[in-house]
């Protein structure tokens, strides 16, 4: 009998135990950033305000299809409307996975990458969206890259809505980032709209596997240079609400960003990549990137 | 030296052969008692290059998968591990899998109403909605708690349990530690004069925590969070009723985009059964329920809970290609089953009897609808969206209707006949954003018996649609030499695909040799690619070419 009591009395104090072994979170559910170090500089006036295009490219360096859409949103870069288009090339899914040996590297974003990926569908690469838009009326991300350049002309060929600044100011010693976004309407808005932050880095070296001999060595390209690549996010993968309800034109909305950025990062080529998009119909009004230096 | 060496092994000798017949009877039993069983299975191919079926090349060309189970029983002791081998896994399987390794082995003992086991264990509480640890080879789906399981009886009617580990994660162990207890009251037996009472009750309840670390920049993490749930079985005569109940606390992961609503997940069974006839129905609503050991694992990775598929499943190559895959982020399922069989020698039975079967299961979204006006649904960093429990979602995952007629006709005559519909929405469970998929499919099983050694198997196979891949065929033909041989032929073809290129035939050969409990089989043929469900659970089965030899044995 003794036997049983100190069973029940045991199981008892263990229930309780594991009762209490849960957290629950009350709202706000996300970190809010300290950014009072972070003073808010004077942004310039844009004269001509011009549609900026963001094209998102999911990769992985095992992909071998994935050179020959890197290679395409070069070329789109390199037109006369280059200067309009911000690339962010997410390393997602289990093309991107690193593997003892040649492909150890891991381009992957944390989680961000991942939850990006899973939210569009975990789509076969190399695909990649332009502003989020439905050019065909039905899909937001696109294989073929031979076609981008012609999905990057129509999107650009619109009007802009508003304008996207960015002002970095960076300390290198404690490599403090302080990123300053400026969003300024150019006629009344009532989007629900949302503005998502990250970091990218250009020009990070690494084998990369490849079946395109126009672009490179194959199978596999040993030197090959990442750009674009999404590092992290300020702000979740799919950033934080910027405006809901009626905006007058001309209002704008500066915010301030802060990060300390990981040391194994080149600060020399990293950039910042900001982009606001309707939360209803996801499309991409406005895009812009700059440099950390 | 060499005289000393020989001195001391015969002085070893010796004291074995002499020590004292206590001691000899002890080892006999011991010997006696003792039991080692195992099974073992090797499964490897040959990968052709196929660029018609989307098969690519293979840099290591030939494939493999590899496990054999080793378990010494002796009474209340038992121990045993399992090996595997993956030098690389098949296509399909994950590539985490890779090496060799041994990652499960464990230990057990009972004594004193205690079973008591360290190392890697499989359990499950009430139909596993909070806890459940298995494992399938086919699925390549294993998620076995490595730590401790206690299991005790205190008194008659009932069960305690209480887990406390890590779980496998390929050949490593997941971030998060799992902690559980699970309590069963079999009413009936608890008191005795209830113990012959047609009327049976049981309830149970159970609890578990994970624990992982959190230090993250944008979000607020739980660190530990907890899923808990209570049951009850009700049993009269010929009903018998299950009903369960989980809910889960705040649990942001990459699954449901990283939302703070508590999930919950509820799952009913009815069932009527008696000689010839039997009726089942069944409901499950589940609401944001995944639940796994580490926020950040996707798929199948590190599931602590698991929850049922209400689909129909059949093994029949086309109805097969649409089946079903459980979505944890919200579901509302049901299932209605009826079989009968009429009785021999009656005016529809026959000489043999005749067996009808109609199934029907449908899945739909649950019902969602914004936090606020300004938040969109699912919105990371928020409670995500409310949901009325008694609403149905218009989003219609899954529907499949199925009639099995079945019948033998002779001692050497078996006819099975099956239709399904089945309405797929494979946006949902496969993520290829495409039009719902509605299939009619008639399935003709027929066996031929010659004599007790010789059999023939044919099924004949058609699925009409006009989306997807559009309408298939497909025949086979088995040829069995009972107990050693096996063949086959069977092939799929894809001759409604609106792509002239792609109307391709997806042929396999097969035979296989069996001697006692060994069984080798080899096949050469095309995969199309597709995906592979087991319970709900799902993995993706790429296009391959190739010759594909199996070994299972056991002993």
């Amino acid at each position: 009998m003794k036997t049983k009591l100190f069973i029940v009395c045991a199981l008892l104090i263990s229930s309780v135990v594991l009762f209490f072994s849960c957290d629950k979170v009350d709202a706000p559910y996300m970190v809010v950033t300290d950014v009072s170090d972070c003073p808010v500089p004077v942004f310039p006036d844009i004269a001509t305000p011009e549609k900026t295009l963001l094209i998102e490219e999911f990769t992985g360096h095992k992909c071998v299809y994935c050179p020959t859409g890197a290679h395409y949103i070069h070329l789109i870069k390199q037109q006369a409307y280059g200067s309009r288009v911000v690339a962010l090339a997410i390393h997602s899914g289990g093309l991107s996975e690193p593997e003892p040996g040649n492909y150890d590297l891991d381009l992957r974003p944390g989680t961000f990458g991942e939850e990006l990926y899973a939210y569009f569908g975990s789509p076969s690469q190399p695909r990649a969206g332009f502003n989020r838009e439905k050019i065909d009326g039905t899909n937001v991300f696109y294989g073929t890259p031979t076609t981008w350049q012609t999905k990057a002309e129509q999107v650009l060929a619109q009007s802009p809505v508003m304008t996207l600044q960015i002002i970095n100011n960076y300390d290198s010693a404690s490599r403090k980032l302080c990123a300053h976004v400026k969003s300024k309407f150019l006629s009344a808005n009532t989007q629900n709209l949302k503005i998502a932050l990250f970091v990218s880095e250009d020009s990070i070296t690494g084998y990369q596997l490849n079946n395109n001999n126009t672009v490179g060595t194959t199978p596999e390209i040993e030197n090959y240079v990442f750009m674009d690549v999404m590092r992290d996010a300020f702000v979740g993968s799919f950033g934080e609400v910027l405006t809901s309800g009626s905006v007058a034109m001309d209002s704008a909305v500066v915010r301030t960003y802060k990060k300390i950025l990981d040391p194994a990062w080149n600060d020399k080529h990293c950039k910042v990549v900001a982009y606001v998009y309707d939360t209803d119909n996801g499309v991409i009004l406005q895009a812009a990137e700059e440099k950390v230096y | 030296m060499r005289y000393k060496i020989i001195f001391v092994l015969t002085f070893i000798v010796l004291g074995f052969f002499t020590f004292n017949s206590a001691q000899a009877q002890g080892f006999e039993k011991f010997l006696r008692n003792s039991q080692i069983s195992g099974n073992f299975q090797f499964d490897g191919m040959y990968y052709n290059k196929d660029s018609l079926i989307g098969a690519p090349d293979v840099p290591q060309k030939v494939l493999m998968n590899a496990f054999a189970n080793i378990n010494y029983t002796n009474g209340p002791f038992s121990a045993g591990f399992r090996f595997e081998n993956y030098l690389y896994a098949l296509q399909g399987y994950d590539a985490r899998y890779k090496g060799i390794g041994i990652p499960y082995r464990f230990v057990s003992f009972e004594k004193d109403k205690f079973t008591i086991t360290v190392g890697n264990s499989y359990d499950q509480f009430g139909s596993g909605l909070v806890y459940r640890t298995w494992q399938d080879p086919a699925l390549g789906f294993d998620n076995s708690l490595d730590g401790l399981n206690v299991k005790v009886n205190p008194w008659k009617g009932i069960t305690i349990k209480g887990i406390w580990g890590k779980q496998r994660y390929y050949f490593d162990w997941g971030p998060g530690v799992v902690r559980g207890a699970d309590a069963e009251f079999s009413i009936n037996d608890i008191f005795t004069k209830l113990n012959d009472k047609a009327l049976r009750v049981s309830i149970g309840g159970s609890f578990v925590s994970k624990y992982q670390e959190a230090d993250d920049p944008v979000y607020k993490l739980p660190k530990n969070v907890a899923a808990y749930g209570g049951r009850a079985s009700v049993s009269y005569k010929n009903f018998l009723f299950n009903g369960e109940y989980a809910h889960k606390i705040n649990d942001p992961s990459t699954i449901n985009n990283r939302i703070y609503k508590p999930g919950n997940a509820t799952l009913l069974q009815f069932t009527y059964a008696k000689k010839g006839m039997g009726f089942y129905l069944a409901a499950i609503r589940t609401d944001n329920m995944s639940f796994k050991s580490d926020r950040n694992a996707e798929g199948n990775d590190l599931n602590i809970n698991y929850i049922p598929s209400l689909a129909k499943q059949t093994t029949y190559s086309l109805p097969a290609i649409y089946t079903y895959g459980t979505q944890p982020n919200g579901e509302f399922g049901l299932q209605a089953q009826g079989i009968y069989t009429f009785k021999k020698k009656s005016k529809l039975g026959g000489k043999y009897g005749t067996t009808l079967a109609l199934t029907y299961s449908r899945y739909n979204a649950i019902h969602k609808a914004p936090i606020d006006e300004n938040t969109p649904i699912d919105s990371t960093g928020t409670l995500g969206y409310k949901s009325d429990f008694f609403k149905i979602g218009k989003n219609a995952y899954y529907e499949n209707f199925n009639f099995e007629f079945s019948k033998k006709f002779s001692k050497t005559f078996k006819l099975i006949v099956d239709y399904f519909y089945i309405q797929y929405n494979s946006t949902v469970i496969e993520g290829h954003e495409m039009p719902n998929i509605h299939s009619h499919t008639a399935v003709v099983d027929m066996t031929f018996s010659i004599n007790d050694k010789h059999a023939i198997r044919t099924e004949l196979q058609h699925m009409y649609t006009k989306q997807g891949e559009g309408s298939w065929a497909f025949g086979l033909v088995e040829y069995t030499i009972a107990p050693k041989w096996f063949f086959s032929v069977s092939d799929m073809y894809n001759y409604g695909n609106s792509i002239a290129e792609k109307r391709l035939h997806y042929y396999n050969v097969a035979t296989a040799f069996a001697v006692g409990s060994t069984r080798i089989a080899l096949s050469y043929g095309r995969q199309r690619a597709g995906i592979l469900c087991v319970g709900g659970v799902c993995r993706y089965v790429p296009a391959a070419n190739g010759l594909m030899l199996s070994i299972t044995s056991s002993f």
